[in-house]
């Protein structure tokens, strides 16, 4: 109501006085203030993709992934877990190398791509057998249709020789095949291993903690007898006291010592019992003992507990990293227990282990 | 604590000093007094008092061949061993004569070629390398060096167990020196030579030189009959009887037999590539002896064209690639052959001078080349000898042979660590001590073009090592200074935009609960460590942006266009609509940036296809394509700036009188059009200024060239991380400490929020701004790890923005860790750092000059 009279009074003013549209606009400076705001947001982004990149790479890393199998125009076949993807330009060596026939598919396929083909990277593992855990596979490389998620493939996680990747074709019990179809592998697997696994454990309780108890315990005396011996000499009437203590204490550890190693040898046996054969990508066959299996999971019928897998694997990363938080400062292989390490380092690591270790059950390198 | 004195500097006791007082006292036209090499007459006394007796000059003893009278004999070389205490002459008449430097006493004369007598000989620069022609055209070569062995000090030799410290006493044909740790060194000097080569049957060898190469050695003579022959040498051994056979294999080339009398001197090349025939009138004739059984004369160069000058002595400097000739002048000049455009010789190559030393008027008598540096010593017919240094043409001192018979130079010696000087007269054996820190060094060697070997012009190098002993070190600085610019230019291109528009719309256009969410996120950029964002960027972003270079260019503008789109667009909204969505606004400007990205990457192809010949890549490389597609990418962006300042200055104007009664709606329509129509004349401007540019010249060899995955774009892009975070909150901080009562005032008077911004707060907080783009800066400089990971770390004077660079400060973490302590090369790391530290303080001077005027006009408002 009050609107009117004052548009009424307003209506004489010359149009001029008020401030036009076109300098309101030009005065708000509207694209430059995008620019400002753009820019900020390229900050942002900046910041955001880095730290959004640096958490991908990071949290994707546990997640399993399925079981690939690539068959090459060469006639091999790769089994694996697909970990990387990018183009390149391939040598014309590398081409080729390839069958006659797709030599020149392939190289007409990178001839229409500009001379650039695209690969994927394949984590093969099976380290023992292929000496490597990763493989190039080139897309010309493959066979068409031959690509396959095998549905019973296997991922082994070991204590040694990194991953393993195969179909069960066999489950063993003291050398003796109880199983054959892949089902029933799996089956027996899973009633299993979480008891050999806990021998295993024990094993490594008994080796790093109670042999180590022991050898600690005549160390020590040794030590308190050479101090006397430095003090008195070696005829004072308190060496040969202390001596013939230390006899007695060093008698009885070896007999602690022997029936440790009988204990663990026990365990050995129990744990050498189990194994599992797995058919790997050439087609041949390989046994894997069930002690050596840390973790195994068909990657290919996985579902719901794909969440629980990789659950499981942060909370044995988060373990594994406390655990050597704990024993900072030894290296990992001088340790007590060093199953995991014991096959892989060379030799002379290995002497080098001996003469550190003070416990009974590090082999004495040969 | 060690004071930074000369005397300090020169004692080592205080390194960095040490340093600059070297650097500072080192040039090369300053006579340096106490750090001239140190030099003082140690023995300077004939050798041997029989021979001073009997009138023999050298020789205690006569001379075992009765044809060589003292006059006759010449010297063929003259060596002395790493600890100066022994040294030696090897006579023309094939006796060898060995001294104790220490007391000058001769002590034996041997024969180690029998009763032969060489016609022609070689002595290697180092490594003891011989090499002797004979009378029936055979050569034979072998080791001629000191060997240095400790004496079991329960079974030592008679007369020795009472040694002291220090002392040295003459045992057998050796010496025997007591060292400080109490070892007995005994020093000798043996001679080793393999089986003889018959060269040319019957044919005198008049001049011979061999070169040990991994392959097999190769050795030059010129016979009798006036042939150079060049040879390979293969020695096989018989795995069964244990017999070596050697052979020859290689060409001849037949030369006038009368010039055979006129060669002063044969030289093969350390690659056994050249052979050199240096003429007693002044000329060399080269030889292409790469292929053996094919030899030709590639060119002849006159090496002494002024009359009244002549050749008197001609000698390789080590690595046997220059030639360095005397003249009766005493001028000493080095030569060497480079690979020039167009030279006209047969082998594309050509000897030019590369260094000349001036001299007093006295021939040169004798010359002798450094067994590990460029340094090179000259004896002159007036007893006096110099030494040079050939890379930085210093002549570092000048000693002089006192000599009451004979003055003249017949032979001159370095020690083989460059500490002892050992000179030959008529009469007399000199030896001096040199004390020569850091030859060199000179400040125009670290900052000017200097002419290295194998270089065809003087250019700036920074080359510390390489893998053989015979490498000339370039310490040119100005490489790594331009790569630290570069780093820092490219880095401020891309962060400085990007950081102080962001702070001002941080600081002024944002609610305050939303800038408290913003800030601490940006700043979260400056939290990571930058060898993590190295290590990123070498990693990661290198290889990615290599496969997508076209869509990254096409990005940097694509980005920018669509952002002012947004707001043209934006404008069109009805006032009550962006009112109600201006709290919003940020989210829109959030989703034109993958707008902008998807647009650049959807144009990449294009533009490559269009602009670039279909692949960037070759096209840099300057094979393929126009010139316009560079001319265009670099104008692009200026012509943008003219349309803006075109729009803002011209359009503008008439727009607001003409459109005055407009509606609202009319004009953002009008504005729009405006926008588009000034891109299409920004791009239209571009290209034809561009096509007009590319017929005058071509942007590629420049700034735009050949790729290399590790490159200055990613550099600047990494380093985008480390100095946006600085320059950001520092802004933001500035322009929040500008008082409210100017904002409020100006808003209250009318102002919209955008004039205040850019009228009056920006102004305000102008010195802050400043301070927080010369923080950003000296980060930038400063930086090591970033540019260390992706910058490829290869020292270019290249301004090319797709290729790696070297800077100071990576240069320092990559080679400090090796250098040897208290090297030159260790010492130029450090001036290397004070270089970095004189930039820094230069430009931090000046910005701080600026930032006290833009202060003082803030304070009067």
């Amino acid at each position: 109501m009050s609107e009117a009279p004052a548009a009424e009074t307003s209506a004489p003013r010359p149009p001029r006085r008020r401030a036009s549209a076109v300098a309101g606009i030009i005065a708000r400076g509207e694209p430059l203030v995008w620019l400002m705001g753009g820019a900020m947001a390229i900050c942002v982004a900046m910041i955001g993709a880095l730290l959004f990149f640096v958490a991908w790479q990071g949290l994707r890393t546990f997640w399993p992934v399925p079981v690939v199998r690539v068959e090459t125009v060469a006639g091999n076949a790769v089994v694996g877990e697909v970990t990387r993807q990018d183009r390149y330009r391939p040598e014309s060596f590398f081409l080729d190398a390839l069958p006659a026939g797709a030599a020149e598919a392939a190289r007409a396929v990178v001839r229409a791509n500009d001379g650039w083909a695209s690969r994927r990277l394949v984590r093969t593992g099976n380290y023992e057998l292929t000496s490597e855990h990763f493989t190039w596979v080139s897309d010309f490389e493959a066979r068409p249709g031959g690509e396959t998620r095998p549905p019973w493939a296997l991922v082994l996680e070991r204590q040694s020789w990194g991953r393993f990747y195969g179909e069960p074709v066999g489950f063993l019990v003291d050398g003796e095949r109880v199983a054959d179809a892949p089902a029933d592998v799996w089956r027996l697997f899973r009633e299993h291993h979480a008891g050999v696994r806990a021998l295993w454990a024990e094993r490594v309780r008994l080796e790093r903690e109670d042999i180590g108890r022991v050898n600690h315990r005549i160390e020590k005396e040794r030590l308190r007898l050479r101090e006397l011996e430095l003090l008195h000499g070696a005829d004072s009437a308190a060496w040969r006291d202390a001596k013939a203590a230390f006899d007695v204490l060093e008698a009885r550890g070896q007999e602690e010592f022997r029936v440790l190693q009988e204990r663990i040898a026990g365990i050995n046996r129990d744990i050498a019992r189990y194994s599992m054969a797995l058919r790997v990508a050439d087609g041949s066959e390989s046994s894997i003992a069930l002690g050596d299996i840390v973790r195994a999971y068909p990657a290919n019928r996985l579902t719901r507990e794909k969440l629980r897998l990789y659950a499981a694997r942060w909370t044995s990363f988060w373990r594994t990293t406390r655990g050597q938080q704990r024993r900072r400062g030894v290296p990992r292989h001088f340790r007590h227990g060093h199953d995991d390490a014991a096959d892989v380092v060379s030799s002379s690591c290995r002497s080098a282990c001996w003469r550190r270790c003070t416990c009974a059950n590090t082999p004495r390198p040969a | 604590m060690v004071e930074a004195i000369p005397e300090n500097a020169y004692t080592g006791e205080y390194p960095l000093a040490r340093f600059l007082y070297v650097y500072m006292n080192y040039q090369a036209r300053l006579a340096a007094r106490p750090a001239a090499p140190r030099v003082h007459p140690l023995h300077l006394q004939q050798a041997g008092a029989a021979g001073r007796g009997e009138g023999r000059l050298l020789s205690p003893s006569p001379p075992t061949s009765p044809a060589s009278t003292l006059k006759k004999v010449g010297i063929l070389h003259t060596a002395m061993d790493e600890y100066r205490v022994l040294g030696f002459t090897f006579l023309s008449d094939g006796a060898l004569r060995l001294y104790r430097l220490d007391t000058g006493e001769a002590l034996a004369e041997q024969r180690p070629l029998g009763v032969r007598v060489p016609t022609a000989s070689s002595f290697a620069i180092r490594d003891g390398d011989v090499a002797f022609g004979f009378e029936d055209g055979s050569v034979q070569y072998g080791k001629l060096g000191f060997t240095a062995r400790f004496l079991d000090s329960a079974a030592l030799p008679a007369g020795l167990a009472d040694m002291e410290r220090g002392d040295i006493r003459t045992l057998g044909e050796g010496v025997v020196e007591r060292t400080p740790d109490g070892q007995f060194r005994q020093q000798i000097l043996s001679l080793v030579l393999e089986e003889p080569v018959v060269i040319e049957a019957g044919m005198a060898i008049r001049h011979v030189d061999v070169s040990m190469k991994a392959a097999g050695n190769v050795v030059a003579a010129l016979s009798d009959s006036g042939a150079l022959h060049v040879n390979e040498i293969i020695s096989r051994r018989n795995l069964m009887t244990g017999k070596v056979t050697v052979r020859a294999i290689g060409g001849r080339q037949q030369l006038d037999p009368a010039l055979v009398g006129g060669v002063k001197w044969l030289g093969l090349s350390g690659l056994g590539d050249n052979v050199f025939l240096v003429l007693r009138d002044g000329t060399v004739q080269r030889y292409d002896t790469r292929d053996v059984r094919n030899l030709s004369l590639s060119e002849a160069v006159d090496l002494v064209p002024e009359a009244g000058a002549e050749l008197t002595v001609a000698n390789f400097l080590i690595g046997k690639t220059s030639l360095v000739v005397g003249d009766t002048l005493g001028r000493v000049h080095v030569w060497s052959r480079i690979k020039p455009d167009g030279a006209d010789t047969a082998d594309g190559e050509t000897l030019v001078l590369m260094h000349a030393f001036e001299g007093a008027g006295s021939p040169v008598r004798a010359l002798a080349a450094s067994a590990r540096t460029r340094m090179l010593a000259a004896g002159y017919a007036d007893g006096r000898v110099d030494v040079f240094h050939v890379t930085s043409g210093r002549r570092l001192g000048s000693l002089q042979m006192e000599d009451p018979v004979d003055a003249a130079v017949r032979a001159v010696a370095l020690g083989p660590k460059d500490d002892g000087l050992l000179a030959v007269s008529g009469g007399r054996l000199g030896l001096w001590d040199l004390n020569i820190p850091h030859p060199e060094v000179t400040f125009a060697a670290l900052f000017r073009p200097v002419w290295y070997e194998g270089y065809t012009s003087p250019e700036h190098v920074w080359q510390s090592s390489s893998g053989t002993d015979d490498f000339e070190s370039k310490y040119g600085v100005y490489p790594l200074v331009f790569g630290t610019i570069k780093a820092t230019a490219y880095a401020m291109l891309f962060g400085v935009p990007l950081a102080l528009l962001a702070a001002i719309y941080t600081s002024e256009m944002m609610s305050p609960r939303l800038k408290a969410q913003v800030k601490p996120t940006i700043e979260m950029m400056a939290s990571l460590p930058s060898v993590v964002l190295g290590f990123l960027a070498a990693l990661v972003v290198a290889p990615f942006v290599e496969g997508i270079v076209p869509e990254v260019l096409a990005c940097l503008v694509a980005i920018p266009f669509v952002i002012l789109l947004g707001a043209y667009l934006w404008q069109l909204l009805p006032v009550h609509v962006s009112v109600r969505l201006q709290r919003y606004r940020l989210l829109f400007m959030l989703a034109s940036l993958p707008l902008g990205v998807w647009l650049g990457f959807a144009l990449g192809p294009h533009v490559e296809a269009t602009l670039f010949a279909g692949d960037l890549k070759a096209w840099l490389t300057g094979r393929v394509g126009a010139a316009t597609g560079g001319w265009l990418l670099a104008l692009l962006p200026l012509c943008a700036l003219a349309a803006a300042v075109f729009s803002s200055s011209v359009v503008n104007p008439i727009v607001r009188t003409r459109t005055r009664t407009w509606s609202r709606a009319a004009v953002a329509r009008l504005d729009l059009a405006k926008f588009l129509l000034l891109c299409l004349a920004t791009l239209t401007m571009a290209y034809a200024l561009s096509g007009l540019l590319a017929v005058l010249g071509d942007l590629r060899g420049g700034v735009l060239s050949t790729y290399v995955q590790r490159n200055a774009l990613v550099v600047g892009f990494a380093m985008g991380f480390a100095i946006i975070p600085i320059i950001y909150t520092i802004s933001e901080d500035a322009l929040s400490a500008v008082p409210e009562h100017l904002r409020a005032g100006s808003l209250g008077a009318g102002a919209t929020p955008w004039q205040t911004t850019f009228r009056i707060i920006v102004p305000t907080a102008m010195s802050g701004l400043f301070s927080a783009l010369m923080v950003g800066l000296g980060r930038a400089v400063g930086e090591t790890m970033i540019v260390l990971m992706a910058a490829g770390n290869t020292p270019v004077l290249e301004w090319n923005i797709f290729n790696g660079f070297r800077t100071l400060s990576a240069n320092i973490a990559v080679e400090l860790p090796e250098a040897v302590r208290d090297s030159t090369h260790y010492r130029i790391l450090f001036l290397a750092a004070l270089t970095l530290f004189a930039m820094t303080f230069v430009v931090n001077t000046i910005a701080e000059l600026i930032r006290q005027r833009f202060r003082k006009r803030a304070y009067q408002l």
